[in-house]
């Protein structure tokens, strides 16, 4: 390889990132886009373009407003229209997150709830629940569930952090090691609170199963500021975590302040999961196995690895989210059992095409 | 001018103390070898001054600054660290890694210029690495690896450049030429590099000045000529050596001696009669086999005269060039008799170290055990025009014995060494009596 | 060191607490705008159901303003038409009324007093899905213009009110709360007349009852033990004080051992139960299942239980779940057939 060719080649690299992420966008829209087509009411595709366009600024007056239904309006852009927007933000946050704590913990096992965010976040809902539910549904507004569980996942996010520190810096082993024992810990406070909620039990296990079925616009405008802003602020230090990913030592000779990068990236993570998991529950696989999948495609580079893996994370999740809305009948099924059942076998494929043995 | 002064740093595991006391000072175009045994400390003394162990006590100034009250970037814009380990399990391509070292100088929001790229190419070239620079790091070989990451510190433009043992998967044209490259950059641009090394003679070859640490405490510090004698290399590393300067490198080279087997046997003494290079192996077998070695009679600047003086073995010694005087040999003689055995090689025999060969007679006359080395036959080396052949014979006359070669004398010496032994035990007595002793009956031939 | 946590606790409380009172005062502005929508009008033709004419409703020219067991405020404008029930309670209660005709959509596991499975088979009824997962496409295409919930679908209540529908949520915690909700439908579909009477009617068969027991003058009333879950399938289930089928079992004359506890389903040990000594067991079948706990001498066999009143006297009586399953208008057969298990003399079969 002539010292020509590497450098040409190394200059095309960054054109062909900049496709693929372009290509990965246009890839988004169409499947959400695509996803609005599914769902218990039969409304033909041509209608839900209609519809959809009916509310773009330029393209209104070639609508014909007497062809849509009432109904099929208020049931495309009040019901599909958020759950497919809140699929693609959850799911491009929860891959993002996944990302940044796999690259903060140089661990593979890793994924956004390893701190406690998701059993805070469902500890929090069931108090919610059990305690103030007569006052949040009358005075309140449904909006009270969604906050508590925010405040619950980042509280036990702060605490698993704190609990850790050693003098000015907090080592990665304990910070592991913390998050694994506050989450038992939540556990089994949970289990019996869970007990004791006697009728609220299915519901509290419902929402904690995850799932898209009560999204609404307000939920979309709370949420997709902290992962959009969230994972733009984390995009400046994807060359960081690179090099985070040699080890400390390394990191801290070329520059980098391991502690502060470390922090920033887990506060930032941290609160895009504690905002996605606050309107979506507690939907695993997304944030543990997308980064990885993208890792084996595109390769350990965080520049590109980021905001590849948010795309495809937010792909994945509206694909799923459609099928659990479908798959039987009007009943629905927990959008975490689609995500597990479908990634694994994409996974398993992916790792087995790869001739050499996976290596982080 | 650059400076790194380490000012009585002590660095602690716990409360095991690594480094007591270190104490030194670095400038501009030092190339600095840190050597010493293993767990001496060298290790410890790079992660102090590369920040990864704070030390217990002293300080490491950096310009008068010390290095911890500097923010990391700016550190890592003037000092460089290529690291004993480097694990890199990712995938990341080799022009990636090197770019990293960019990094130090490269602000958050910013993307890699193409000046970059030349520091990076221009860094890849010379360590050899710009022809896999896109080839996925995991893949290459542990040399190929650990001259990216060279490479890699190189990129970061450096003022001080801090080595653990960078040269260790290399093969020896790598090591070299990485070792010209790190000169090189000392002497053109200055940089300050400190290396630690294992290998003596490359350090000696390369480094211009040396800190030699024992036990965590700096033992010797300065120049090469300072630091590796064959003094402090016995103290430090418990090996004897000899070190010489090699007129072609003009740099020291170090040659470790093999380990006594055996401490050495004080009432055996054996007496050598060599010359022209013949007795060096033999001396040296002996030597090593424990027995106190005496030699004679060596005239200066004959090769074995060297070797006697560098194994320290005392000699009865000539003027160069001159034949063998009345008095030098009963200084011969003299030692002779304090010897046990005396041991003749095939030194070639001419009229000047005749009297060798009459001394050796004497000594079989009064009774030593007296072995010749009868490698190359007497015809080819008598230059006596017989004498020495008619003296030879004498010699076994009188009982010495004779063997085809060198390798078959520890065995016989120690055969020796052993019935006199037991005959001293036995009789009460040194042994040496005047008679003629059979062959047969000393086990000998 | 304290300092930094400080900040960072101000800090991010400070976002946290920002966030959440903006987002409380949208989602509230959002509800309030909601409710004052107008409401989707009923435009297509309802689906075919059965035979039944429709009640007469009462003229629908005024508002009728309904209060919720939840406290919620709903204003109908016209009497409803098509009702989506997302509970079989409330189901029942629509046709306990006679108002059967005007329910569009039902749960999955709806099947008294019809075997509406079926009629979702042939495709005469919509289901709208399970009982914690009501599906909002579906109950948007039947566009209903009242839909009866309980509060386990509490969240998906907000999303419907949010998406302008009405909502009414039904939480009886005991029997006048029950009768209460079946004088609220009667109001909500224009059948007052018919409510009052279903409602005299249930309370004069309760009060025949609780007559007959207080004549007897029973100064032990029995101990009942209600297992709602228990061994081969998990661990003891019955059920505590604040629960539907506690106020039955009292109005019925016992006493359930375990009316003082505060959790709605206690998990307790089987020494418990033998020490409270219950004089009778009952044990609800599953809802159209296998019994959970296998026969009723698999009960009596439970090592220690030869002990218990129950067991000894055989007073271990089979009742069918499906009917306890629900509040709902069948509240005077719930006592009917308790008092018959308590009081077999007082009640046989027949009365």
């Amino acid at each position: 390889m002539t010292t020509e060719d590497v450098e040409r080649k190394y200059s095309k690299r960054s054109s062909k990132w900049k496709l693929i992420l372009i290509l990965l966008v246009v890839a988004l829209v169409a499947v959400a886009i695509g996803c609005l087509d599914v769902g218990y009411a039969p409304i033909d595709f041509p209608q839900i373009l209609s519809i959809l366009a009916k509310h773009v600024p330029f393209l209104n007056g070639a609508v014909n407003a007497s062809s849509i239904s009432a109904v099929n309006e208020s049931i495309i852009l009040q019901i599909r229209l958020p759950r497919v927007l809140a699929g693609a933000i959850v799911g491009a946050g929860l891959a993002a997150a996944g990302v940044m704590y796999q690259g903060v913990f140089r661990n593979p096992m890793a994924d956004s709830y390893l701190l406690g965010a998701s059993a805070g976040a469902s500890f929090g809902y069931t108090l919610a629940v059990i305690y103030a539910s007569s006052a949040v549904l009358t005075v309140i507004g449904l909006g009270f569930y969604q906050v508590v569980a925010f405040v619950g996942a980042v509280l036990t996010v702060f605490v698993v952090y704190f609990m850790s520190r050693v003098g000015n810096k907090v080592p990665v082993t304990t910070l592991l090691l913390s998050g694994v024992v506050v989450n038992v810990f939540i556990l089994a406070l949970q289990t019996v609170f869970e007990l004791r909620s006697g009728k609220a039990l299915v519901g509290i296990v419902a929402w904690i199963a995850g799932g898209f079925s009560n999204i609404t616009w307000t939920h979309i405008y709370s949420v997709f500021p902290f992962v959009l802003v969230g994972t733009i602020i984390a995009y400046f230090f994807t060359r960081d975590l690179n090099m985070l990913s040699m080890g400390d030592d390394t990191a801290t000779h070329l520059g980098v302040n391991t502690e502060r990068v470390r922090r920033i990236l887990l506060v930032i993570s941290s609160l895009i999961t504690a905002a996605c998991v606050s309107i979506s529950g507690v939907v695993g696989f997304v944030g543990l196995i997308i980064p990885h999948m993208t890792r084996l495609i595109i390769g350990p580079d965080h520049r590109m690895l980021l905001p590849t893996s948010a795309i495809v994370g937010a792909m994945f999740l509206i694909v799923c989210d459609a099928v659990a809305r479908v798959a039987t009948g009007a009943n629905e099924l927990p959008v975490g059992v689609i995500t597990a059942l479908a990634g694994t076998p994409v996974f398993i494929y992916l790792l087995r095409r790869r001739k050499t043995s996976y290596s982080l | 001018m650059v400076t790194l002064t380490v000012d009585g740093v002590e660095c602690r595991y716990g409360s095991i103390k690594i480094l007591e006391g270190v104490s030194l000072t670095v400038k501009e175009g030092d190339f600095v070898g840190i050597l010493g045994p293993n767990g001496s400390g060298k290790t410890t003394l790079l992660r102090s001054m590369s920040r990864t162990l704070k030390p217990h006590k002293g300080v490491i100034l950096l310009d008068k600054t010390d290095i911890y009250s500097i923010k990391s970037v700016e550190l890592a814009k003037r000092m460089a660290v290529v690291p004993q380990e480097n694990v890199i399990g990712f995938s990341f391509t080799a022009i990636d890694v090197v770019l990293m070292g960019r990094n130090p100088h490269m602000t958050r929001f910013q993307m890699e210029t193409d000046k970059d790229m030349t520091i990076v190419r221009k860094a890849m070239e010379r360590t050899n690495t710009w022809q896999f620079a896109d080839r996925p790091v995991n893949e290459l070989s542990g040399g190929e690896k650990q001259r990216v990451i060279i490479a890699r510190a190189l990129a970061q433009e450096p003022k001080v450049l801090l080595l653990d043992e960078p040269l260790t998967h290399l093969d020896m044209i790598n090591q070299l030429e990485i070792m010209d490259l790190v000169r090189e950059l000392c002497a053109k641009e200055g940089l300050m590099v400190m290396a630690v090394i294992h290998d003596l003679n490359l350090a000696a070859r390369y480094c211009n000045s040396a800190i030699l640490l024992k036990s965590g405490r700096v033992w010797a510090a300065g120049s090469l000529d300072q630091v590796l004698t064959s003094e402090n290399i016995k103290n430090v590393f418990k090996v004897d050596a000899i070190v010489k300067k090699s007129p072609i490198t003009n740099s020291l080279y170090i040659i470790p001696l093999s380990l006594q087997k055996t401490a050495p046997c004080k009432k055996c003494a054996i007496h050598v009669i060599g010359g022209a290079g013949t007795g060096t192996l033999i001396m040296k077998a002996l030597v090593d086999e424990g027995y106190t070695v005496t030699a004679g009679v060596l005239n200066m600047l004959d090769t074995d005269y060297e070797t006697a003086d560098l194994l320290k073995i005392p000699a009865v010694t000539e003027a160069p060039f001159s034949p063998i005087t009345e008095q030098t040999k009963k200084a011969n003689l003299e030692m002779m008799s304090k010897a046990a055995i005396v041991v003749m090689t095939s030194v070639p025999f001419g009229y000047g170290n005749l009297s060798n060969l009459e001394a050796a007679i004497e000594a079989a006359k009064q009774g030593i055990r007296t072995y010749v080395v009868d490698e190359v036959p007497i015809e080819c080396r008598d230059f006596t025009g017989g004498k020495a052949a008619a003296m030879l014979q004498e010699l076994r006359d009188w009982g010495a014995v004779f063997v085809k070669h060198p390798s078959e004398l520890p065995t016989l010496v120690n055969a020796t060494r052993d019935k006199l032994e037991l005959a001293k035990h036995a009789k009460g007595e040194i042994p040496g009596h005047t008679k003629k002793l059979d062959a047969v009956q000393l086990g000998g031939k | 060191m304290n300092s930094k946590i400080i900040t960072y606790a101000a800090v991010i409380v400070a976002i946290v607490a920002i966030l959440s009172s903006a987002f409380i005062y949208v989602s509230m502005q959002n509800q309030i705008n909601d409710l004052q929508k107008p409401k989707p009008s009923p435009t297509a033709t309802p689906t075919a159901v059965p035979t039944a004419s429709p009640v007469a409703t009462s003229a629908p020219a005024q508002n009728i303003t309904l209060v919720d067991d939840e406290g919620f405020v709903t204003t109908l404008t016209s009497v409803p038409q098509r009702v989506v029930s997302l509970a079989p309670s409330n189901t029942q209660i629509m046709f306990a009324l006679g108002e059967g005709s005007k329910v569009v959509g039902l749960t999955d596991y709806d099947n008294y007093p019809y075997n509406f499975s079926a009629w979702i088979a042939a495709g005469n009824m919509t289901s709208i899905g399970g009982f914690s997962t009501p599906n909002k496409e579906a109950i948007a295409s039947l566009h209903p213009d009242l839909i009866l919930a309980t509060p386990i679908n509490d969240p998906d209540v907000v999303t419907l009110r949010s998406l302008g529908y009405n909502v009414l949520v039904l939480n009886p915690n005991d029997v006048r709360g029950d009768l209460q909700n079946i004088a609220l439908v009667g109001r909500a579909v224009g059948a007052e007349s018919t409510a009052a009477d279903l409602v005299n009617n249930i309370n004069n068969k309760i009060n025949a009852i609780t007559a007959k027991i207080a004549a007897a003058n029973i100064t032990n009333p029995p101990k009942v033990y209600y297992e709602i879950w228990g061994p081969p399938m998990g661990d003891l289930m019955s059920c505590g004080g604040p629960t539907w089928v506690n106020g039955i079992i009292s109005k019925a004359g016992g006493v359930n051992i375990f009316a003082n506890e505060t959790d709605q389903w206690p998990t307790v040990s089987s020494e418990t139960v033998v020490q409270m000594n219950p004089d009778v067991i009952l044990l609800p079948t599953a809802m159209g299942g296998a019994p959970f706990y296998g026969s009723v001498s698999d009960v009596a066999a439970r090592p220690g239980w030869s002990t218990i009143n129950a067991v000894k006297n055989n007073r271990i009586v089979v009742i069918d779940g499906d009917l306890f399953a629900e509040t709902g208008p069948r509240v005077a057969e719930q006592i009917t057939a308790i008092a018959q298990a308590l009081y077999p003399s007082l009640f046989n079969s027949t009365s």
